[in-house]
């Protein structure tokens, strides 16, 4: 596996969204005075960006050369049991040679099949069965693109009767088999762990810190039903108390990590997304010891 | 029932057709946290391609009105093939079934429009 032209630093990072390229650039350009929040790098879901060009590769060229970026697809299906969708995963493959983004991740997932793709994560059981058929694709993913990948852990509404395994035990595994790293989601674990009764600080310390290449942090919706309230991970709110906990709880374990801010649906001025990575800044600085950015790449 | 040999495939049919669709002894807990477990899904599905398309096609969404752009959109994505495009690609029939539903060349010509 190749070495990434620049590798993620352990700092934070947002989504980068259309509606704030500006503010963005304006943040991680040169001149730009430092503040506490500034990003230190860039998500973006590779699917936005499946046209040739247009404004939005110029916008991602532009940020390309002012600071690192993260690749987070959510169009491999690579758990689905007919494989890894082969056309995403060319475009993603063009799109990594175009950019050469320091991470790519995606999920422990699927989406359907060739004939009905669905614009979601759905979940995957956690046998000896799945494992192998993820493990292969994941294989799949990282000899095409000629890099190791993370995969994320989903956010769950739904337990299955057959598991075998727990999910970090799952992800341990895949890791094991693949070489493939953890892209450990601290909401998705609150999200889970609610929706399906689980200890949400017994599964943030079940993972292998090491194994962890990058963090996410969201908010989610809640619904209040007579059988428990459920957790949705919509993405459109700021992080939650108990996510922010869960996050002290790895940072002082595991150290810094690169951590994302994730803010896809209702989608704030950027200086509220500023106003969160400067809080996830905040922690692990408070807790470890973070480098000074670096954020002048070009 | 194996996951890989028809496990997934059931609840792909049960996100398609209804709960009713879902076989015993793939999800685990009271049959209501399935159920809403399952409706979380199938919400996510339905909204993400609605909004595709109306992001795809803004325009024709304010000559039409909402309610009329929103009530050819439920309609268009369970036309047979539309799921199976990205979701990036998933109008690209769109400007053909508005004229097909009976609106005017200009919705159509419009959608065509923003599609390029």
């Amino acid at each position: 596996m190749n070495a990434s032209t620049f590798p993620l630093p352990p700092q934070v990072g947002v989504g980068l969204k259309p509606e704030h390229y500006v503010p963005a650039f304006e943040a991680v350009s040169a001149s730009a005075p430092f503040h506490a929040g500034r990003p230190a790098w860039f998500e973006v879901h590779p699917q936005n960006y499946s046209g040739a060009g247009g404004p939005p590769h110029r916008w991602l060229s532009a940020f390309a050369r002012n600071a690192p970026l993260s690749f987070h697809s959510v169009g491999l299906s690579l758990g689905s049991a007919e494989g890894v969708n082969l056309e995403e995963l060319e475009r993603l493959a063009a799109l990594c040679d175009r950019y050469a983004p320091a991470l790519v991740s995606d999920h422990l997932s699927w989406r359907g099949s060739a004939s009905n793709r669905y614009p979601d994560l759905l979940p995957v059981p956690y046998t000896r069965e799945a494992l192998l058929r993820f493990a292969q694709q994941v294989s799949r993913v990282q000899d095409r693109l000629g890099r190791t990948i993370l995969v994320e852990n989903p956010s769950r509404y739904l337990a299955f009767c057959g598991d075998t395994m727990d999910e970090a035990d799952f992800l341990h595994a895949l890791c094991a088999l693949t070489g493939c790293g953890i892209l450990l989601d601290i909401n998705n674990i609150e999200v889970s762990a609610t929706n399906l009764q689980l200890d949400a600080q017994a599964m943030v310390d079940a993972i292998d810190p090491a194994l962890v290449g990058e963090v996410h942090l969201a908010g989610h919706a809640r619904e209040d039903h007579p059988h428990g309230p459920l957790l949705i991970d919509d993405h459109g709110s700021p992080v939650t108390d108990a996510s922010w906990r869960l996050f002290e709880r790895f940072v002082r374990s595991a150290g810094a990590r690169p951590t994302l801010i994730e803010w896809d649906s209702n989608v704030p001025a950027f200086d509220v997304l500023l106003a969160e990575a400067a809080k996830a800044d905040a922690i692990m600085q408070c807790l470890v010891a973070v480098p000074e950015p670096s954020h002048a790449l070009a | 029932m194996r996951w890989l040999d028809g496990g997934q495939s059931a609840v792909m049919q049960a996100l398609d057709r209804g709960p009713a669709y879902l076989p015993e002894g793939i999800f685990a807990g009271p049959p209501e946290r399935v159920l809403a477990g399952m409706k979380v899904h199938a919400n996510t599905i339905s909204h993400a391609r609605l909004v595709a398309l109306e992001e795809t096609f803004p325009r024709t969404r304010e000559h039409l009105g909402h309610d009329q752009f929103n009530a050819h959109s439920r309609l268009f994505i369970q036309q047979p093939g539309v799921t199976a495009a990205a979701l990036a690609d998933i109008g690209a029939n769109f400007p053909a079934f508005l004229l097909e539903a009976g609106e005017g060349a200009d919705a159509a010509d419009l959608a065509r429009f923003e599609q390029c």
